[in-house]
């Protein structure tokens, strides 16, 4: 065979792979045809083709959405007015909205005032420097897109390590731990809100239109936040010493970076404008959220920016990952699909059944492999993907186990987040790693210990400060 | 009226700063001794094609804060080395030379121009993608006689990057020597004697002496390995080149790499094997280079080399 032929066929081994998978599960019998309808079982074949497409990325991601939706039109028969209502909810327009915000906040050149205040707060000393840069990364990532963060915070680490006067060697750990503490700050602080993450919004709508339960802006605040800020010193920890930077102190960096963001002066009347309109954005989240619609209020915010000037539509075009939007739609389609046609059901029993052999059948064990399972997923595809794909089956897991859905899709959410030890997992990951200055094996080696951290900061929140939080129950 | 003939072409693809420095100067050093063109490699590999939107984000703060797009930094560090080698002119204040700046779009790739000591051509050039693609699309997209890589953690890189180069292949394993000899493992087969042709002509060009070397599978069957040794080295020597044969017996992957230690460049045929076989079972040379402790050059085709 050519060479040139080989390789092409190579390349696309996966995608060949999937449509085999494919092929072979439509064409085999239902394994249980008294529990899992035939519509059922050809959702589980998409489901499955659609994680081999979303973790190898055999084809662009986009194109795995719009797979999503025919597959559901010509598998499942649905009609196709349902699948595209399934693709355009408010949970879409809000991860749109947020995308928008994100994009208007970085046009205005927010990184600078950050660095200042960093060096203002923080001083000389490099551990204030590296506590400020993780804290800023994940308090702001709470509320701005995970990656918008990632990308202006990193230039802020990179003049620090750049300017630190350093030898390689004492240039590649203070590397390690101002990058780590921005890929990570943001992963950990992502879960803090709903506009944080796209996963997080996912959930949501899961809660809302699975199991009738609503949950507002403020009030996923008040249960994710605490963790985030419980996180800081555990990740900073674990950061300080699996790196163990030298000098104590960085003068000449924090010289340098005083110095690119002087010339910025001071905050002029479109800064004002961008951080307005979106403090307005949050407070209308906030009160008005339940009624106006979360995804509608944030497109609204995302129009203001466009309509008094601060950012062009090419901005916006540019700015935002609109093939990635569509991914999410698609996650949120296939997730309804699996509940509506019993196979997440069929799922959830099976391996409760299973679950139950092992002695694990409620509790504080079952949600520990909510946990679990969670992040063996969301460290090898999206965050977004993984809540969609494993979120019906565990939600349905724990109504069945006498758990509240709301409890159990917060560990699965939360636990979305901790995608700390590979480098595609999580797009600041990413965009940190192709700075160049990190190694794939800094992520493994420092990764393992946060994943650790977080997970017992996820289980004390659980046992201490959930139970005194009023549970949202079906239909309130 | 004589053609002149075609200017060789040699890639060098570099990865991080504190491991490229050695490819760098040993594809230099190879370069300058062929009097060829040079262009110099950077796979900036992005984990995830569906977040682009975001790294592009990440580049653009980069620019407005004045640091440099990651892989940059790379291409500057080799560019000092190509003019600290003599490859790349400078000016009267000691600046290197541009034809142009860093552009994108040129064949696939940002590209940076530079004017060569001797009018060669001297490119350095950054794509984005999975390192295997790119290197075999830069390949394809332009001729080039030979590839230069340092030895990739990751052995299956080296395994795909051997298999699917459209040019020959130069790995640079602990190139730190200034002088080499050859080490021409020999047999019946034609990759032999395509290995055999090409080791003559960089041996005569550069004044290298010339091992080679047959393995029988026993101690009844050396003698006629030697028999082999010797007559192709006989058919080197034509060239007025210092040859040595000699024979081993043993596994040829293990006396090969025995035989050239670390400091002969080891000359090998590409595997004529079938691609699904080559893919799934790798072929000998694959296996030198991945055992071997010094250089080895995988001759693809003959005609790369018709300088």
């Amino acid at each position: 065979m050519h060479r040139r032929l080989f390789f092409a066929i190579v390349r696309r081994r996966w995608l060949i792979a999937a449509l085999v998978v494919a092929t072979l599960l439509l064409l085999c019998p239902r394994p249980d045809p008294e529990h899992l309808t035939q519509q059922g079982w050809r959702v589980l074949a998409i489901v499955v083709v659609a994680v081999m497409l979303w973790v190898t990325e055999a084809v662009p991601l986009p194109a795995v959405a719009f797979l999503i939706a025919g597959g559901q039109v010509l598998l499942v028969h649905k009609t196709p007015d349902e699948v595209a209502a399934s693709f355009m909810k408010d949970s879409v327009f809000f991860i749109i909205g947020s995308l928008m915000l994100a994009v208007g906040i970085v046009r205005q050149r927010v990184d600078r005032r950050i660095a200042f205040l960093l060096t203002k707060i923080s001083g000389p000393r490099t551990i204030w420097i590296a506590l400020g840069v993780l804290s800023a990364s994940t308090v702001i990532a709470s509320f701005v897109a995970d990656h918008t963060v990632a990308a202006f915070m990193l230039p802020v680490a990179l003049t620090l390590v750049s300017a630190s006067g350093q030898d390689e060697a004492g240039q590649r750990r203070l590397a390690r731990l101002l990058l780590l503490a921005v890929a990570y700050g943001c992963n950990i602080g992502a879960l803090g809100s709903p506009s944080g993450g796209a996963r997080n919004i996912i959930m949501m709508d899961f809660w809302e239109n699975m199991y009738d339960t609503h949950l507002g802006y403020a009030e996923w605040i008040k249960w994710a936040f605490p963790i985030v800020l419980l996180q800081i010193p555990g990740a900073f920890v674990i950061l300080w010493f699996a790196t163990r930077p030298h000098p104590r102190e960085l003068p000449a960096a924090v010289a340098a970076l005083r110095q690119q963001v002087a010339e910025e002066g001071r905050m002029g009347a479109r800064e004002w404008a961008a951080v307005g309109i979106f403090a307005a954005t949050l407070l209308a989240w906030i009160t008005v959220g339940d009624t106006v619609g979360l995804g509608m209020i944030a497109v609204l915010g995302g129009t203001c920016y466009l309509v008094f000037g601060l950012v062009d539509w090419s901005d916006y075009n540019s700015g935002v990952n609109w093939g990635v939007v569509f991914v999410y739609a698609a996650a949120i389609s296939l997730g309804h699909a699996m509940k509506e046609t019993g196979a997440a059901q069929w799922v959830a029993t099976t391996m409760l059944v299973q679950l139950g052999a092992w002695g694990i059948t409620g509790g504080f064990a079952l949600l520990a492999v909510f946990a679990i399972v969670t992040l063996l997923f969301t460290n090898v595809m999206s965050a977004a993907a993984t809540v969609a794909v494993v979120a019906p089956i565990l939600l349905q897991m724990a109504v069945d186990a006498g758990l509240n859905p709301v409890i159990a899709g917060f560990v699965v959410a939360l636990a979305a987040a901790f995608g700390y030890v590979t480098t595609f997992s999580h797009p600041p990951n990413m965009i940190v790693y192709g700075s160049g200055r990190l190694r794939s094996r800094d992520y493994i080696s420092v990764g393992w210990k946060v994943t650790l951290m977080s997970i017992a900061a996820l289980f004390v929140m659980a046992a201490l400060y959930w139970p005194h939080l009023a549970v949202p129950q079906a239909g309130m | 009226m004589t053609k002149s003939r075609p200017r060789p072409h040699v890639l060098i693809c570099v990865g991080s700063e504190e491991f490229s420095e050695d490819t760098i100067r040993f594809g230099a050093q190879s370069a300058v001794a062929l009097e060829a063109d040079v262009s110099v490699l950077y796979v900036s590999s992005t984990a995830a094609r569906s977040f682009r939107p975001e790294l592009a984000l990440a580049r653009t703060k980069l620019r407005e804060w004045e640091l440099d797009l990651p892989g940059v930094r790379v291409l500057r560090y080799a560019r000092e080395i190509l003019a600290e080698m003599g490859l790349a002119a400078r000016d009267e204040n000691g600046e290197v030379v541009l034809r142009h700046a860093l552009r994108p779009g040129i064949r696939g790739a940002y590209e940076l121009h530079l004017v060569g000591s001797y009018g060669e051509e001297v490119r350095l050039r950054l794509r984005e993608g999975g390192i295997v693609e790119q290197i075999v699309e830069e390949l394809d997209t332009h001729h080039y006689s030979v590839v230069v890589l340092g030895a990739p953690q990751r052995r299956r890189l080296l395994h795909d990057i051997v298999q699917f180069a459209n040019a020959s292949v130069l790995i640079a394993k602990n190139a730190q020597r200034h002088y080499y000899d050859l080490l021409l493992p020999v047999d019946d087969s034609e990759a032999a004697r395509r290995a055999r042709h090409i080791a003559g002509i960089v041996a005569h060009t550069l004044r290298l002496r010339v091992l080679v070397l047959s393995i029988a599978a026993s101690e009844q069957e050396r003698a006629a390995a030697q028999a082999v040794a010797e007559r192709e080295a006989g058919i080197v020597a034509r060239r007025g080149i210092e040859v040595q044969a000699e024979s081993a017996v043993g596994d040829v992957v293990e006396e090969i790499c025995k035989a050239a230690g670390d400091d002969h460049i080891i000359v090998l045929g590409a595997s004529r094997q079938r691609q699904v076989w080559k893919y799934l079972f790798g072929s000998r040379p694959i296996r030198v280079v991945q055992r071997a402790e010094s250089p080895v050059l995988v001759v693809k085709e003959i005609e790369e080399f018709a300088f």
